[in-house]
């Protein structure tokens, strides 16, 4: 047990260090569309100096690290105060386990360059934490000039990002006459496709963050299949552990610099506050700071090539409850500010609301966490 | 950064997993003050002939040459077990002091089982008390005397009665008076201001420096915090098994989701705590000792609620059975609350991180920047202050 750096990762941390002090990004504009260019610009700026994809083979533009070096990256982002880094690798990792090379070679370099975005087609109307029971079909069969292809029709819904997406990582039903878990596949599908339509919902904090995505007879070459037919609930499941974690996804360092720049705007006497209100700054440090710890300690459990599993559901939990208790803090004590000036900060409020929903809901994962962990009968 | 046990770690546990078992009390009976009494000696000296009391002290300073992350593990699973025997106060805090002082002949006869000294703690449990104050000394079971430090930081022993079984109508006399204890499972007496000191064969060392005391009450909270660790995951554990077999309405209750959630939440602060409590305890030995407490505090707060909160949790889940005498789940919930109190609880721990993290940069000491695993020694300079909106 040692939390020290190793003598690579404290390389890293003082190169990544170096890097970031002359890289600060200007304060990111408060409106939601001003944002998204923004963090896009700064997540450019970061893959270029080889900050995202660490894990990633560097054939494919990663670094071929070890998964504690994202703990490292959370670390310097979120203590620093800078912008997190791009919540990809749910999908970059679903590719890396259950692409072929092809679409390997063809996809990450340009998803970890974040040249090109992506977004994740799973919640249906009517498939929610019942995500099994997803209608949209793909129908397999020849196309006009003969070569196999999916006819893809259905509706998806909150689908994060589509709006800003030139891919879309599809859960889909291929096999009508399988078992509701075993007729799913997982296709990658262009967002130019015709047949394709993305309706933005605006969310409660005023971000195009989500869509609808339409599809009429949208057609996909069947090379596009992610794994075999009928794996898509397997590579639903394993992305989902990624999505889960919050080094993964880069969750703590953004929750790391919401308390970073409280705290230093209490110390710089711009928050003014009493002994109550210091007190739960700290309950919120303390909160996070036992997310932060036992993220690293899920890395760490991963240095043995293992992969996420259920137990990455008491993560989810506990950077739901770090979310959410900060949240809490940050509105009370920046006073009117969030209300009649700065609305970045009840956007992070209300961001914080859908961090117990995205991802699987809580309920959903302390199931999983009373079945798959504790062992409770189902 | 590596953040698994290593082989001798799960042995150690292995150990204290076995050790634990075989000293466990055999029910709430097992409990009464005279019955613990009498099982202490066999209790005792398994743990000296195993070598894990003042298992963390180096070995030139008359200890074990092991590491606080162990005798984190093995207080963990004594708590686990409910093991009625002092091991935080007399295997680990009084040796912390006493090696800070440089009493090398003290650890060692503590280590080897012929001396016994329990903490004396102020009157409210919050911070170890003054030679010449009144206090509590606590985990007194089979103490020679107490301990506590005089103005200048230096250790002094307090003289204490025979025997923790006079129970509360029967203080004999010259030092600490036994007083009824919340917790069935430590022993606690009041020690008045007057009491005499003790007269004990052994030095007990020189003043301890402020760094010292830092890293001393680093090391206890750390080690408060495996005590509380241990006893909610196994309050968790033993609800959670329960609800997989008791069955109402034809089915187990285990299998209703709103019983579900609660065991999972449960399961949630317990891992939460686990990692808080590893870092704290690993921090205890390698960081700079500010730094260190930084890290002791946040685990003792987390630990602190998430214990109180995972014992209601796993007295709910047993029903009524778990609010009777006979079960063991009042045991547990009495020794979290009284571990939860013994220097700070968490609303305290807040009020001592928002001090040393809040205070103004200018004003502040060196550690008032975060201090991450690693991190806290491996950079030279902290980052510019962050401005601005999110």
């Amino acid at each position: 047990m040692d939390f020290f750096d190793t003598a690579p990762e404290a390389e890293f941390r003082a190169e990544l260090r170096a890097w970031l002090a002359a890289h600060r990004p200007a304060p990111l504009p408060s409106d939601p569309e001003g944002r998204v260019e923004a963090l896009g610009a700064w997540h450019r700026a970061l893959a270029a100096a080889g900050y995202v994809g660490l894990a990633f083979p560097q054939a494919y533009g990663g670094r071929g690290l070890p998964p504690t070096f994202e703990a490292v990256l959370n670390d310097e982002l979120g203590l620093g105060g800078f912008p997190p880094p791009p919540a990809i690798h749910h999908i970059t990792n679903a590719i890396r386990l259950f692409g072929s090379d092809e679409q390997k070679a063809r996809h990450l370099p340009s998803m970890l360059a974040c040249t090109e975005r992506w977004c994740q087609g799973f919640s249906e109307p009517n498939a929610g934490s019942d995500l099994a029971s997803v209608r949209t079909r793909g129908t397999r069969g020849p196309g006009r000039d003969g070569a196999e292809i999916y006819t893809i029709d259905g509706q998806k819904i909150w689908t994060s990002e589509a709006i800003w997406s030139q891919w879309c990582l599809l859960l889909c039903r291929t096999e009508p006459d399988a078992s509701a878990h075993r007729g799913l596949s997982m296709l990658l599908v262009p967002l130019d496709t015709p047949g394709v339509e993305c309706r933005p919902i605006v969310t409660a904090g005023g971000s195009r963050e989500f869509a609808e995505v339409f599809f009429a007879g949208a057609e996909v070459p069947a090379a596009n299949l992610l794994g075999e037919p009928g794996q898509g609930w397997a590579i639903a499941m394993q992305l989902l552990g990624y999505e889960r974690g919050p080094g993964d996804i880069g969750w703590v360092a953004r929750l790391m610099r919401m308390l970073t720049l409280l705290e230093e705007d209490i110390r710089a006497g711009r928050v003014v506050t009493d002994e109550s209100g210091r007190r739960q700054v700290a309950r919120a440090w303390v909160t996070l700071e036992a997310l932060r710890l036992h993220v690293a300690r899920t890395l760490s459990s991963r240095l043995d090539g293992s992969l996420p599993g259920s137990e990455g559901s008491i993560d989810k939990l506990l950077v739901t409850e770090a979310d959410q208790v900060l949240n809490h803090v940050i509105m009370d004590l920046r006073g009117a500010s969030p209300l009649v000036a700065d609305e970045a900060w009840l956007d992070a409020y209300f961001w914080s609301r859908a961090q117990s929903l995205f991802g699987g809901t809580q309920q959903v994962q302390r199931t999983i966490v009373a079945q798959r962990v504790l062992g409770l009968p189902r | 950064m590596d953040i698994r046990l290593s082989d001798e770690q799960r042995m150690l546990i292995d150990i204290a997993t076995r050790l634990g078992t075989d000293l466990a009390p055999s029910g709430v009976a097992g409990l009464a003050a005279a019955t613990r009494s009498a099982g202490d000696a066999a209790g005792w000296s398994s743990l000296v002939e195993t070598g894990l009391i003042a298992l963390h002290v180096p070995a030139e300073r008359g200890g074990g040459g092991g590491r606080t992350v162990d005798v984190a593990l093995v207080a963990e699973q004594l708590a686990a077990a409910l093991v009625p025997v002092p091991y935080v106060g007399a295997a680990v805090w009084a040796p912390t002091l006493l090696a800070a002082a440089g009493a090398a002949d003290a650890v060692e006869a503590v280590a080897a089982g012929s001396l016994r000294l329990a903490p004396v703690l102020r009157p409210d449990l919050g911070g170890l008390a003054r030679l010449g104050e009144p206090g509590i000394a606590f985990d007194t079971q089979g103490a020679d005397a107490g301990l506590l430090l005089d103005a200048d930081g230096t250790p002094h022993a307090i003289a204490m009665a025979a025997s923790d079984s006079a129970s509360h109508e029967g203080g004999s006399g010259r030092g600490g008076v036994a007083v009824v204890s919340a917790d069935l499972t430590r022993s606690v007496r009041v020690v008045p201001a007057d009491a005499p000191v003790a007269d004990l064969p052994v030095r007990l060392g020189g003043p301890l420096d402020g760094d010292a005391r830092t890293r001393a009450d680093a090391v206890v909270l750390a080690i408060l915090a495996a005590d509380l660790l241990g006893v909610m995951g196994r309050a968790l554990d033993d609800a959670v098994a329960y609800v997989g077999q008791r069955e109402q309405f034809g089915v187990p209750v285990g299998s209703f989701q709103a019983v579900q959630h609660l065991a999972a939440h449960a399961a949630t602060l317990v891992e939460g705590a686990r990692s808080s409590m590893w870092h704290a305890a690993w921090a205890a030995d390698e960081l700079p000792a500010d730094a260190a407490l930084l890290a002791a505090r946040q685990a003792k707060a987390f630990c602190a609620a998430a214990a109180r909160d995972v014992g209601e949790t796993a007295i709910q889940l047993l029903g009524g059975i778990g609010l009777t005498w006979e079960h063991l789940a009042h045991v547990r919930q009495r020794r979290i609350l009284l571990a939860r109190r013994v220097l700070g609880d968490e609303q305290a721990q807040y009020a001592a991180i928002a001090a040393a993290r809040l205070t103004p940069r200018s004003a502040a000491a060196p550690h008032a920047s975060a201090a991450p695993h690693g991190a806290g020694q491996a950079r030279g300079e902290t980052h510019p202050a962050p401005v601005g909106s999110i």
